[in-house]
């Protein structure tokens, strides 16, 4: 069919493995995204944090550069103590807070014009499933809270093994898996109700501020729920008690908040699950009126 | 239940393809959403290049196209496409099959040759090979000048090309068309059949089009299945219809002697033609194999008869279309 010899003809090429056919969906997705200068511009915003704190890792162990900014080591030792805690609460709840913007920006962009749009027929009448359709989306958000998230985590963990040597490594081993863990969680967590909401809202703007109201009613209610009956169920619909309380049993630190871990995993695996059924229920090629 | 004509039809074409199957398979399809039942025991095997589901609006032709397609599944029976099945194989399926949604469906914020490259990539097409297919169809449907600019930006008429693209961008061996000339004015209308029909007849892929439209199905189809209620009304190979009709003569004969017209009929019939005569001046015929219309002509000179008029008695679709929706008390 060459511009020329405009004439239909079939297609007798190479063609791709089925298994990894969501993953253009995440490509052309994250095109899209990268193509706003905003974003992009946000996004390397999202890096300073970590460049601070490797900055201080870095001059924790480098005498030299402390005398000529003019701090002395043993200030800066007792200073920057780069244990868990520097991992949990000092990395990685604040990257996590980014992470949300992340999610609340991009999230409902991905689902709502395409449903808006009525492009499901499109996408399901090819060979491509629907989990594969939101599997694609969701490698979207995984990898650009990733990026910013367990990624940076993992090298700011390697330089410091560097720096700090196997004795430091053999105590702290546990705070690298632990950074994918909860990094993933949390975005399955807080992903997942994110396109769910998109999809049946299908406007971007009130996707975000409905998503936006979920979380501060769940605040809201549990917050009441704790202080009436003097009980840590009401945590079980705190997004920030449940982030807290599962990154505690996850890295083995003592949680800020009274809940059990396997309560925190628990509401995080029924948010989870909730959220798939409802995303579910709207991925369809066309709606079914009975 | 299919008729018999088309069961009959179905048949000789599973015969004469010999071991190829056929291009649908339909094999006591029903599909019931609720209470409501949409299709109800479809059967038939539908072999031609050009297939066109006609039927009112809520007849079932655009579930039945759904439901070939994987987004619906069969409550009852099942369909086979190419002798795969459509539940069972689903995914295979759709990597060989183009579609061509009915109302306006697209991917916001992209120009349409990266929409339709993405459609080719998702159908299995390497980026390089997607790109350059999307290129050649855009020119291919005529869309070439505008394939830079935002799909959102394109008129009705450019939206539905458009679709046409996406279907037909990973080169699929069979074509669903739901409705492909909405919207269109006379030109755009008139480009869009003639696609369908050039695609129809490079042999590259079998097309299915859904419509309401009557003259549509009958300019672009070789087959056509009537849908009424769910059921399928009718079957008419509308290529054997034209053959048929060639046979069928309806005569006007002119102002002639005494006894001239009875002697006409009484050649005509020497000839083999059956004959029916409606009134005086007017008779049909129908040709027996190695007779024509000149020999007609030459039996009228020698019985000195005028033929004022000589036309094909030709079963229009609109008439079985018609004739498929009437009721069993004679009523649409």
């Amino acid at each position: 069919m060459a511009v020329y010899d405009r004439g239909y003809r079939g297609y007798r090429g190479t063609l791709m493995p089925a298994r990894s056919r969501f993953l253009v969906i995440s490509r052309y997705g994250l095109r899209d995204i990268f193509a706003s200068r905003l974003f992009l511009a946000f996004f390397a915003f999202c890096f300073a944090w970590p460049l601070v704190l490797l900055v201080g890792m870095y001059l924790r162990y480098n005498a030299e550069a402390l005398a000529v900014i003019n701090i002395s080591a043993a200030d800066l030792l007792d200073f920057v103590q780069v244990n868990t805690w520097f991992f949990e609460s000092l990395f990685l709840r604040a990257q996590l807070y980014l992470a949300f913007v992340v999610v609340l920006v991009v999230g409902p962009s991905l689902v709502s014009a395409d449903l808006r749009n009525r492009a499901m027929p499109l996408y399901l009448s090819r060979p491509l499933t629907r989990t594969d359709y939101v599997l694609g989306k969701l490698v979207v958000l995984g990898v650009l809270v990733s990026a910013i998230t367990w990624a940076p985590g993992l090298l700011l963990f390697a330089i410091q093994a560097a720096l700090g040597g196997g004795e430091w490594l053999a105590e702290h081993w546990r705070v690298a898996p632990s950074l994918v863990v909860v990094s993933t969680v949390w975005m399955l967590c807080m992903s997942l109700p994110m396109l769910a909401i998109a999809a049946w809202v299908k406007w971007k703007p009130w996707a975000r501020i409905v998503f936006l109201g979920a979380i501060l009613s769940g605040t809201a209610f549990g917050e009441f729920y704790k202080q009436f009956y003097d009980s840590w169920l009401g945590s079980m619909v705190v997004a920030f008690d449940v982030t807290a309380a599962l990154s505690a049993s996850v890295f083995g630190t003592q949680a800020s908040v009274q809940m059990p871990g396997a309560a925190a995993w628990l509401a995080a695996v029924g948010l989870v699950a909730l959220s798939a059924a409802l995303l579910y229920r709207r991925v369809r090629a066309f709606e079914v009126v009975k | 239940m299919v008729t018999s004509t088309a069961a009959t039809g179905g048949e000789a074409q599973k015969q004469a393809a010999g071991a190829s199957p056929p291009v649908i398979d339909l094999d006591g399809l029903g599909v019931r959403f609720g209470r409501h039942q949409v299709l109800d025991d479809m059967r038939g095997a539908f072999s031609g290049r050009a297939i066109g589901l006609l039927g009112p609006n809520g007849a079932g032709k655009t579930t039945l196209l759904n439901t070939l397609l994987g987004f619906y599944r069969p409550t009852t029976g099942t369909a086979r496409l190419f002798g795969m099945d459509i539940t069972a194989q689903g995914r295979e399926l759709r990597r060989r099959v183009g579609y061509m949604p009915e109302r306006d469906a697209f991917i916001a914020g992209i120009s349409g040759v990266r929409f339709v490259r993405l459609m080719a990539e998702l159908s299995g097409l390497p980026s390089e090979a997607a790109l350059e297919r999307a290129h050649e169809v855009f020119f291919y449907v005529g869309l070439g000048e505008a394939r830079y600019r935002n799909v959102e930006t394109y008129s009705l008429g450019m939206k539905q090309l458009l679709k046409l693209a996406q279907a037909i961008a990973h080169g699929p061996s069979l074509l669903f068309l739901d409705e492909p000339t909405n919207g269109l004015d006379p030109p755009a209308r008139l480009r869009m059949l003639r696609l369908i029909r050039e695609i129809r007849d490079s042999g590259n892929a079998r097309i299915v089009v859904s419509s309401h439209l009557l003259r549509d199905v009958e300019e672009c189809c070789e087959e056509v299945l009537v849908l009424n209620r769910g059921k399928i009304a009718t079957y008419c190979n509308l290529a054997e219809e034209r053959r048929a009709n060639r046979r069928f003569l309806e005569l006007d004969l002119g102002a002639e002697r005494e006894g001239a017209g009875s002697a006409f009929r009484g050649a005509i019939e020497g000839l083999g033609c059956e004959v029916a005569v409606v009134n005086r001046r007017r008779i049909k015929a129908v040709l027996p194999p190695g007779v024509g219309v000149r020999h007609i002509y030459a039996a009228a000179i020698e019985q000195d008869v005028t033929i004022r008029r000589l036309d094909y008695k030709r079963t229009s679709l609109e008439d079985i279309f018609l004739k498929a929706m009437e009721g069993d008390d004679g009523r649409l």
